[in-house]
């Protein structure tokens, strides 16, 4: 009947027990498998999920109206099931619990004048955060940002709203939203 | 050769320790980095009747995330504390209202100041980095929204972890009323890193 260790449980012969080739094998394989526990943990402390997707030019939207941006480009995504740049791209899917920070950007523009303008970052539809302005001179265009932190589960939908005021048509002429985990919930 | 074998169970039995220990510390690195320091407070209830012109120190009293037991409430002097040194990123989200007459354009500004003890008795503070972020007023019904994001580095005084924190304030141009910085607005703060 082999020792073992405190935390990892790494089996070894008692002192005056046969060592055999099956013993150290057994020693190996408990070690190895403890690394790879190891290293997934590693991995996981230190590239935490993260999107950064974005997209530029023009999308006409409805004016005194929150609308999601589509982002149809992305610069990284890790796990790519956070986010897709031809399916639901005004989506970034949260895949694990924890809290995420975000950053969202959005230049919304008017044809004619310009008067409010306001980036959000909603989860699951509902708004969590945001920056809402009025250009103080008269303003055709404007970019906004907004910084934040998201108490998330896995599964989660966030996503970067716009949204202007004025006369003329208006809407997005680029948008940029970055989430990325902080922390785990627990 | 009952020798050999002993010299060989005993060498098992140091390495499979030696293993153990090396790799539950890694684990606890691994998962601590994963897990650091991370408060999310908000007001809880509106802080109305906030007058223009004025300052006003926005006291975040209801914890919606906090992974460390311990973690100091609101100081004497309003600063939300640090849980320990390292550097941190922190930032805040306002939403306020007008409580009557709206000045068109009026300003509205979070302001968000780390505090550093010049001594150990939190008394003794003094202002030595400043955030802040303005907004001005959209016309938009449905209330104005400000979001701010900083970073400090918390250091100990002489050996001691003295307090040191961060003022959230909220200060106003709309002179045609008051206004109501609303009860979801939130603080976070997140340790990123140690400092050695």
């Amino acid at each position: 009947m082999p020792g073992s260790t405190t935390n990892e449980h790494f089996p070894y012969p008692y002192e005056g027990e046969t060592v055999t080739a099956v013993s150290q094998q057994n020693l190996a394989t408990a070690i190895d498998a403890a690394l790879t526990v190891t290293d997934a943990l590693r991995l996981d402390a230190l590239k935490p999920p993260t999107c950064m997707a974005f997209r530029f030019g023009s999308v006409a939207i409805t004016v005194n109206t929150d609308t999601a941006a589509n982002l149809t480009s992305a610069t990284f995504n890790d796990p790519t099931s956070m986010h897709s740049t031809s399916v639901n791209t005004d989506q970034v899917i949260l895949p694990t619990n924890g809290i995420y920070l975000v950053h969202g950007e959005t230049n919304l523009t008017a044809t004619t004048t310009l008067t409010a303008v306001k980036t959000a970052i909603t989860q699951n539809g509902t708004q969590v955060f945001a920056q809402q302005s009025s250009p103080k001179s008269a303003s055709t265009g404007w970019i906004l940002d907004t910084d934040g932190v998201v108490i998330g589960q896995a599964g989660d939908i966030i996503r970067l709203s716009g949204r202007w005021s004025g006369t003329g048509t208006g809407g997005f002429q680029g948008c940029f939203l970055h989430v990325t985990r902080l922390c785990y919930l627990v | 050769m009952s020798d050999l074998y002993a010299n060989g169970a005993l060498m098992m039995q140091a390495l499979a320790e030696q293993a153990d220990t090396d790799i539950t510390a890694l684990k606890a690195t691994y998962s601590g980095f994963a897990r650091r320091p991370t408060l999310i407070r908000s007001l809880g209830s509106d802080q109305t009747s906030i007058n223009s012109g004025t300052a006003v120190t926005l006291t975040f009293t209801t914890n919606s995330f906090v992974n460390r037991t311990g973690w100091p409430t609101l100081s004497a002097l309003n600063y939300t504390p640090f849980f320990e040194s390292g550097a941190w990123i922190f930032g805040v989200y306002l939403k306020c209202t007008v409580d009557g007459a709206t000045t068109a354009t009026s300003q509205r500004e979070a302001r968000m100041t780390v505090q550093t003890p010049t001594g150990l008795a939190p008394s003794s503070v003094q202002t030595f980095t400043g955030y802040g972020s303005a907004v001005f007023d959209s016309g938009v019904a449905g209330g104005d929204f400000l979001t701010a994001m900083g970073t400090a580095v918390y250091q100990s005084i002489s050996g001691s972890a003295a307090n040191q924190g961060v003022l959230f304030e909220f200060i106003h141009a709309n002179v045609a009323s008051t206004m109501t910085v609303k009860a979801e607005s939130f603080m976070w703060m997140h340790k990123l890193s140690e400092l050695e």
